[in-house]
């Protein structure tokens, strides 16, 4: 059995309502990524690449049809590559990494990318034609994410005041980030049909306090959650190039970081933003490591109250978590950030001369995802 | 329809210019709104997606608006039609705009102005020959968009051309209604109706009434707007009222009345300490911290809370249904607030009458300007024919006052009204010729009063009648015998509905419109005997009803002749559901249109949900699924919207794409017969729909997640999601439909039947149905 280790890790910019990236392809935008990565990589021939295997959580209308095939053919890769979509919702191209890189280990094959994409914009969450089981309905499967988010809240006794002040650090980090050039190296800018090239998040802002406070909640009329500490609906793709450790050493390719452990954990899903917890235990034990050995976090903030809550539960030291800013000011396209969170981890964990690192994210219907990372 | 005028420069972005500049977008024309530099200019073309009442029938007509400056576009003159001058009341500064701007004029384009109180041969005094031909005044009124006159003057050199492609262009185009008016001060409609206003003031004064006294007989009960005399006169603004008043003081000089038009003291007082009106947030009224609204004292200027305002006159007045007893009981009462009406009343008729022939040759004209300008809903002769001539020029006569001559001779030579309608057609009294002259028809206008006086009624029931519109088209008429002014659907109509449709299913008639010219097209269902079949538990009576006009619905669908419907104004409920099935539509511009049964507790029951989903499924939405498309009319109906234009009606899915639009109301029921006749090539009535394809349980209960996500955000209440989810029931196709499955259209309607039944029977819903007739809101329970 082989290690599988990460060559590469790219991104898009993240698009926000009334943005630039909106309007771009999907597809369009997973394969200029996917073209900027193999960019970087020339070493990589592109008809070693034997899979591509693309994380998306609504797989349909410009997102259907299989788009990772799609995607590879707009790439400009060789029609020897295969492709295969995965959805684990929020999770699905963290998955997408999980599969490649197991595969990698198995030996079943040697270079693949793990890549993810959604475009919140063009397909609404739920998707286009949701038929939902009136049994399900029933025991709250369909329950909406705010509404999980609070029943954490409420759980964990966590105030609308953390929950801002969670929010606005996250705003404050990922400027800061941007500002010093932290996000440089993760970032292929997206040329939006010759119109206009994006090559920033759009999402960081300056908090307006007054503003945040001001609003209403989102979900519970007497709730604690508001769109300042929710993360925002937004478009993005990601791109991991991951291969054996032996084709890597053969072809005196530089290793970014090595995959440690994997795991998914399923959690009651009216809660289901604990998911991290289970995940992350188990991804531990795996890597025969404890939380408190892992230098740096990437857990993706779906609400302010859900990753407080893991945190507090977890009893996570908050000074390693999200050091370059998270979803809540980043955005959190569903199918892309699995990949997104695991490219920014191997950037700050090379920022901070880290040697290990945990990417976590919870998944609607109850679940939890977890990859450690060494270096 | 005229080509020449294809894109317009509008001079001047205030509030009028950009207004009307507004209004030509939605009319589809461009503009180019000029001002004197781009801040002004932007901010006239804001001010229309902001401003209330709306400018706009949709924010995006916007577009069609250019905001341009003076200095830099002057060029882009060159390339318009028509150039409309709207900039501030001055002499010269308009001198100097069209100096800058001849040079650019096209040889052929015309020049007016919108002034209100500069005479026409003033401004054309430096004007060249060759523009002088093509130069006259076109004057709108505020909201242009809502406000139905425009008053043509023309100069002497003004030519035929000119001033008859505006009357085209400003009919059809804009669907104004043309007054012609000379060229004298205030012209008709602010001469007239500023002349009532400032006597109002005078007389309150010297009679010792109130603000809200006033307001409360020459509002709604006189045939006048809501807003009556002094809410008008804050919503005007009182500097303007000022100015227009002394425009006619300062140039009427020959005017017997010149001293009304002079500024009462009241008037000053409040301009003087800034009060004027809606813009300055106190006026006539103001509304005091705890929101109550107060009013003026005329003796000291300070607000003091309303009174209660108690007129015998009013109670009587109150209970008759037509407009014309409502006037005599006010008229003719002996008590306090009947001497305030009639000395208001009879100064006004007879100043009117004094203005023949020096503001208008006619009487027409002058009741055109008042009802088109001021929303009066007869114009002074036609309010004096209704309190009867004689019998008031008698009181006149005994009370000392000088009664014009030429009503006099009237009187003599027999005839006893200003107008008379019958056999197909309508007189009016001619003031100088001394003779009834027939009022030409306009080929676009069929009016249904003259039209039926020529023997075409075929039958007249209660609340509808069917008349014979020629050419073997047929029209059902409202009339309703319980709300005249609108027209909610009871039995009567639905038999008369059902009397013409037979007439066309056995060939006698080739097609049918379904339209009137009243106040409004329909405001729904029978509400009071809705209620009454409820609280007695008559069930089967309600259902039998309910299927009755669900039936109907049907029979309009499939009559063999075409059926085409013209909504204008309110158009709600069940007056929706009986205009959605037919062939074809033929809107006004200005239709208000919802389904808005939740309101009241009840979902649509009389087909409308099978309306809307047969307009969705049909409409072209790109990628949008059934589910999406089932989704936005659930959203649609659950909000009760009410659509605030034809166009928005559209959008919202209460009318077709193709529909057609008239911007023109009174233009309504020739061009449904148009639109009725041309159908009839060939008419095939739509197929019986059996392969629909809705969302089913799966989608139903997606929907039901965002209903429970509303009630969890605290936007509605435990009877609103039960009213929801019986809606959603019906509109996801019940328990017939699914992915795999299709239902046909008699299940949707047995469905949205059984789920209005129902839900008439809860206690919640009776609440709510109660809580409306009493106080015309809606109870949120």
């Amino acid at each position: 059995m082989s290690d599988s280790v990460i060559i590469d890790a790219v991104r898009s910019p993240i698009g926000i309502k009334n943005g630039n990236l909106v309007g771009i392809r999907p597809d369009d935008l997973t394969a200029q990524v996917v073209k900027g990565l193999l960019n970087r990589n020339e070493k990589v021939a592109s008809d070693i690449i034997e899979d591509l295997i693309l994380g998306c959580a609504f797989p349909e209308g410009p997102q259907g049809m299989l788009m990772a095939k799609g995607v590879a053919i707009l790439a400009g890769l060789p029609e020897t590559v295969a492709g295969s979509v995965v959805n684990r919702f929020c999770g699905s191209s963290m998955d997408a990494v999980h599969q490649i890189s197991a595969r990698i280990e198995s030996g079943d094959m040697t270079v693949g990318i793990a890549a993810g994409v959604e475009d919140m914009f063009s397909i609404p969450m739920g998707g286009f034609n949701p038929d939902f089981h009136p049994q399900l309905a029933e025991q709250e499967y369909y329950i909406g994410m705010g509404e999980t988010a609070e029943n954490l809240a409420k759980d964990g006794k966590i105030s609308r005041e953390d929950q801002e002040d969670f929010a606005v650090d996250s705003h404050q980090k990922a400027l800061n980030a941007w500002a010093n050039g932290h996000f440089d190296n993760e970032i292929i800018s997206i040329d939006v049909y010759g119109e206009t090239t994006v090559d920033k998040d759009e999402g960081p802002r300056e908090p307006d306090l007054d503003k945040i406070k001001s609003l209403n909640p989102a979900f519970l009329e007497n709730g604690t959650i508001t769109p300042a500490t929710s993360s925002p609906i937004s478009i993005g793709a990601s791109a991991v190039l991951i291969t054996s450790r032996k084709f890597a050493e053969e072809n005196e390719l530089t290793v970014r970081a090595t995959i440690k452990s994997r795991s998914v954990a399923g959690v009651d899903w009216r809660k289901m933003g604990m998911g991290p917890l289970p995940a992350t235990e188990k991804a531990l034990k795996k890597a025969e490591l404890t939380i408190e050995d892992i230098d740096v976090i990437e857990l993706n903030e779906a609400f302010g109250a859900q990753s407080l809550y893991v945190i507090q539960k977890g009893n996570w030291n908050q000074t390693k978590i999200n050091l370059n800013g998270g979803a809540i000011a980043l955005g959190h396209p569903l199918g892309c950030s699995g990949a997104r969170i695991i490219t920014t981890l191997i950037n700050v964990m090379e920022q901070q001369c880290a040697r290990t690192g945990l990417a976590t994210m919870c998944i609607g219907t109850g679940q939890g995802i977890s990859t450690i990372l060494e270096r | 329809m005229p080509k020449k005028i294809q894109k317009v420069a509008v001079l001047g972005a205030g509030v009028m210019g950009a207004q009307i500049a507004g209004h030509l977008g939605n009319a589809g024309i461009p503009s180019y709104l000029f001002d004197i530099n781009e801040e002004f200019a932007n901010k006239g073309k804001e001010t229309l997606t902001f401003l209330k009442p709306a400018p706009l029938y949709k924010p995006k007509y916007a577009d069609l608006v250019t905001p341009c400056t003076y200095d830099n576009d002057m060029e882009k003159i060159a390339e318009v039609n028509w150039v409309l001058e709207a900039v501030v009341e001055r002499l010269d500064i308009k001198e100097s705009v069209y100096k800058n701007l001849i040079p650019h004029l096209k040889k052929d384009a015309i020049l007016t102005s919108n002034t209100s109180g500069i005479p026409l041969t003033d401004l054309t005094e430096t004007l060249p020959e060759d523009v002088k031909t093509r130069f006259m005044i076109t004057h709108f009124f505020n909201p242009p968009r809502y406000m139905q006159l425009l008053e043509l003057v023309r100069g002497e050199k003004t030519s035929d051309d000119t001033y008859n492609t505006m009357v085209e262009f400003g009919e059809l185009v804009l669907g104004k209604g043309i007054v012609h008016a000379k060229d004298t001060p205030n012209f008709i409609g602010n001469r007239i109706g500023i002349y009532g206003m400032m006597t109002a003031v005078n007389l309150a004064a010297e009679q010792g009434f109130t603000v809200e006294e006033v307001d409360k007989l020459t509002g709604t009960i006189s045939g006048r707007p809501k807003s009556a005399t002094f809410r008008t006169a804050d919503v005007v603004g009182l500097d303007i009222l000022k100015n227009v008043s002394l425009t006619t003081y300062e140039k009427a000089l020959a005017d017997e009345q010149r001293d009304v038009f002079q500024i009462p003291e009241i008037l000053e007082k409040l301009i003087e300490s800034d009060r004027l009106g809606q813009k300055s947030k106190a006026g006539f009224y103001k509304k005091m911290e705890d929101r109550s609204i107060h009013s003026v004292d005329f003796k000291t200027g300070e607000y003091v809370p309303q009174g209660r305002v108690r007129f015998d006159c009013y109670r009587i007045a109150k209970d008759h249904q037509k407009l014309e007893d409502k006037l005599c009981a006010l008229v003719y009462g002996d008590d306090r607030g009947s001497k305030y009406f009639w000395e208001l009343t009879a100064r006004s008729l007879i100043y009117s009458a004094n203005r023949i022939p020096e503001i208008s040759d006619d009487i027409v004209n002058i009741d055109n300007a008042l009802k088109w300008g001021f929303s009066w809903e007869l114009g002074p002769f036609e309010g004096w024919d209704a309190i009867g001539v004689r019998k008031s020029v008698e009181r006149m006569k005994s009370e000392g006052k000088k009664v014009p001559s030429w009503v006099i001779e009237m009187l003599q030579s027999g005839r006893e009204t200003f107008y008379c309608t019958e056999n197909g057609e309508k007189t009016y009294w001619s003031a100088l010729e001394k003779h009834p002259v027939i009022i030409k028809k306009n080929p676009k206008i069929l009016n249904l009063a003259i039209h039926k006086s020529g023997g075409n009624r075929l039958i007249r029931d209660l609340s509808a009648s069917v008349n014979d519109l020629g050419d073997g088209v047929l029209n059902v008429e409202f009339h309703s015998i319980l709300q005249p002014m609108l027209h909610p659907i009871d039995s009567s109509l639905i038999e008369m509905i059902n009397y013409a449709l037979d007439l066309i299913d056995n060939g006698e008639y080739k097609a049918m419109v379904l339209g009137h010219q009243g106040a409004n097209f329909s405001a729904g269902a029978n509400l009071n005997l809705l209620l009454e079949l409820s609280q007695n538990e008559l069930w089967d009576a309600l259902d039998f009803a309910v299927k009755t006009l669900q039936d109907t619905t049907q029979r309009i669908r499939f009559s063999k002749g075409p059926v085409v419907a013209a909504p204008f104004q309110l158009a709600l409920g069940g007056g929706v559901e009986i205009v959605q099935p037919a062939a074809h539509r033929v809107a006004a511009a200005e239709t208000y249109m919802g389904l808005v049964e939740v309101g009241v507790g009840l979902i649509p029951g009389g087909g409308g949900n099978l309306r809307i989903i047969l307009n969705a499924l049909e409409a072209g939405t790109g990628r949008m699924g059934a589910f999406q498309k089932i989704q936005k009319t659930f959203e649609t109906v659950g909000f009760a919207k009410i659509a605030t234009s034809a166009d928005e009606a559209k959008h919202l899915g209460y009318l077709k794409n193709d529909d057609t639009v008239v911007l023109n109301r009174d233009h309504l029921i020739q061009t449904a017969k148009e639109k009725a006749l041309e159908l009839t090539q060939g008419y095939e009535p739509p197929a019986y729909r059996d392969d629909l394809k809705l969302p089913g349980a799966g989608g139903r209960t997606a929907m039901s997640m965002a209903l429970k996500g509303f009630k969890m955000q605290g936007k509605i209440s435990e009877h609103d999601m039960k009213i929801g989810e019986k809606l959603a029931y019906v509109l996801t196709g019940g328990d017939n439909a699914g992915l795999t499955k299709s239902v046909d259209e008699q299940y949707i309607l047995d469905i949205e039947r059984e789920a209005f039944v129902s839900l008439a029977g809860e206690k919640l819903t009776q609440d709510r149905i109660k809580y409306m007739l009493k106080k015309g809101k809606p109870l949120r329970n």
